[in-house]
């Protein structure tokens, strides 16, 4: 651990007032899992990050060369790609890779470039039995061998036999294929470990991709990502929800190499006083300011009543695996991050977020979300991604949470703006809310410097 | 139309109007916003930019990705 980060005391530490999430899991009307009894609130300074990490250019140049080229990254799910000869274009920053399912049905990754005159090898996801450059033809099977050079009786100097892609290392946690563009790095399995033993309980694995939507956001990858790691602004960007999460008293929690928010729903915002259940009830359903609403048997708390309704639909996709499921895990938001730019989330919601440069524009980024669901039975095709338009909303595909996002993606251009227009040398985070967004300004440091 | 009344100003209720601008009425005033917060017209002349985006967002269910557990708050 590094040593910026000072463990504190949940016991004793400064923090909002309300219910505290663990109180509210000693309400439980199941067992708890250990994964949510953990706490690791840390104290990492109240230090200001400079404003250029948004908007330099420069400092654009210094992440690819010092973290994106180095970075062990998400790229594509094991199911976008089933089938020998399928393949998945992954860009960032704008280095381009091939992730490959060989005949043997070995997944491999290399540069999506022809070694002969460094033409792209594929411009789209698709399947092929080999890997041909639509340039001059030299060929490559599916495992990196080279297959074959048009007129090869020109090349004297190609040692047909050296002559083969050169292979990126390539790792698989739960489904989602990892890559590290250092031929060099450090192994994967230290680098997912935190993430990965706090996810053996909720099994990613066993999900398939049911949605996944993508969107080209006016804003620095930082700045879009950044608007997913605090419950902070919900008060101001997400009013209408206050009345049924608890906001500004999440459990934030902080290690070497992940970090999660846990926020409660079925709940009120400790901003907020005298909310009525049938307001709560309206607020986490959407539903209009005066519209009829379930009544809450008597004897039942207001949360657990809903974790039941809520578990009763999970079984209808998920069987009896939504028995399993505690109430929290049913209505409370598990927002991990996985440094760089990997979010799935915890227990039943499949959501998975990242976010990414767009290519070399530091002032522009790809937001997406994937949505992961249980299934029963064979393994439905996973979902191919939906890019939405400039002028498409968030809830044209996602419905309420795409609401939500409309509601964050209305901030990133003007926090882009804002940040390009301060006087102020560097933005201010709060202590302990936000010290998710301050985890990864920390691991950003360690990477490119200051 | 959809409706909501404002967290931290319950008499603030917040609509869509007929032709998809925002209405916020407070006892017998009345604002009338565009679906980012710009004032049109009315007494009331500033809203909550966010509730207005929020309140005038009602996507129809024919593109949605994904129909079970996205649509489930509505639906619980």
């Amino acid at each position: 651990m590094s040593e910026a980060y000072k463990p504190l005391d949940p016991e004793t530490m400064p923090r909002s007032p309300g219910i505290t999430y663990q109180q509210l899991l000693d309400q439980d009307s199941r067992s708890v899992p250990d994964v949510l009894r953990l706490q690791s609130p840390k104290d990492m300074g109240l230090q200001r990050y400079s404003v250029k990490r948004y908007t330099s250019a420069a400092w654009h140049e210094l992440e690819v060369e010092r973290l994106w080229k180095k970075v062990w990254q998400f790229t594509c799910r094991e199911e976008d790609i089933p089938e020998p000869g399928d393949h998945y274009r992954y860009d960032i920053a704008g280095m381009s890779f091939l992730i490959v399912r060989t005949e043997t049905g070995e997944l491999k990754a290399y540069p999506n470039a022809c070694l002969h005159r460094g033409r792209m090898l594929k411009e789209f996801d698709g399947n092929a039995a080999e890997l041909r450059c639509p340039f001059h033809g030299f060929c490559w099977k599916l495992d990196g061998q080279l297959k074959d050079i048009p007129a090869d009786w020109d090349f004297p100097q190609i040692n047909q036999s050296e002559f083969s892609l050169p292979e990126i290392p390539l790792a698989v946690w739960a489904g989602f294929i990892f890559i590290n563009p250092d031929q060099n790095c450090d192994p994967f399995d230290a680098f997912i470990k935190d993430l990965a033993e706090q996810f053996e309980r909720w099994n990613l694995g066993g999900l398939y991709k049911q949605a996944h939507a993508a969107k080209v956001m006016p804003c620095n990858w930082k700045i879009a990502q950044e608007a997913f790691c605090e419950a902070f602004h919900v008060n101001a960007t997400h009013p209408q929800i206050m009345r049924s999460i608890g906001d500004v008293n999440s459990q934030v929690d902080v290690w070497e190499n992940c970090a999660r928010v846990i926020t409660a729903g079925g709940t009120h915002s400790p901003l907020l006083t005298d909310v009525s259940n049938p307001d709560l009830i309206r607020a986490m359903m959407d539903l209009d300011h005066d519209a009829e609403v379930p009544e809450i048997p008597e004897g039942v708390s207001l949360r657990t009543f809903l974790a039941d309704r809520s578990r009763e639909s999970l079984k209808a996709i998920a069987g009896d695996r939504a028995e399993t499921y505690c109430d929290a895990e049913l209505m409370d938001s598990l927002d991990y991050t996985l440094f760089p730019n990997f979010h799935p989330w915890g227990a039943f919601n499949g959501i998975v977020y990242r976010f990414r440069p767009n290519g070399n524009d530091h002032r522009s980024s790809i937001m997406e979300c994937m949505m992961l669901a249980p299934f029963e039975g064979e393994r439905p095709p996973a979902a191919q991604v939906h890019w939405l338009k400039e002028d498409e909303t968030w809830s044209s595909v996602l419905g309420f949470l795409g609401k939500v996002f409309d509601q964050d993606s209305f901030n990133m251009p003007k926090v882009q703006q804002g940040l390009e227009a301060t006087y102020m040398d560097g933005i201010v985070l709060s202590g302990y809310q936000e010290s998710k967004v301050r985890w990864l300004h920390h691991k950003l440091t360690e990477w490119v410097g200051e | 139309m959809p409706s909501i009344k404002h967290p931290f100003d319950p008499e603030s209720l917040y609509q869509v109007d007929e032709e998809g601008n925002i209405r916020v009425s407070n006892g017998n005033q009345w604002g009338v916003f565009t679906r980012e917060g710009r004032h049109l017209s009315g007494d009331i002349r500033h809203a909550d930019p966010q509730l207005c985006v929020w309140v005038g967002n009602n996507p129809g269910q024919e593109n949605q990705l994904r129909s079970t557990a996205v649509t489930a708050k509505r639906t619980l």
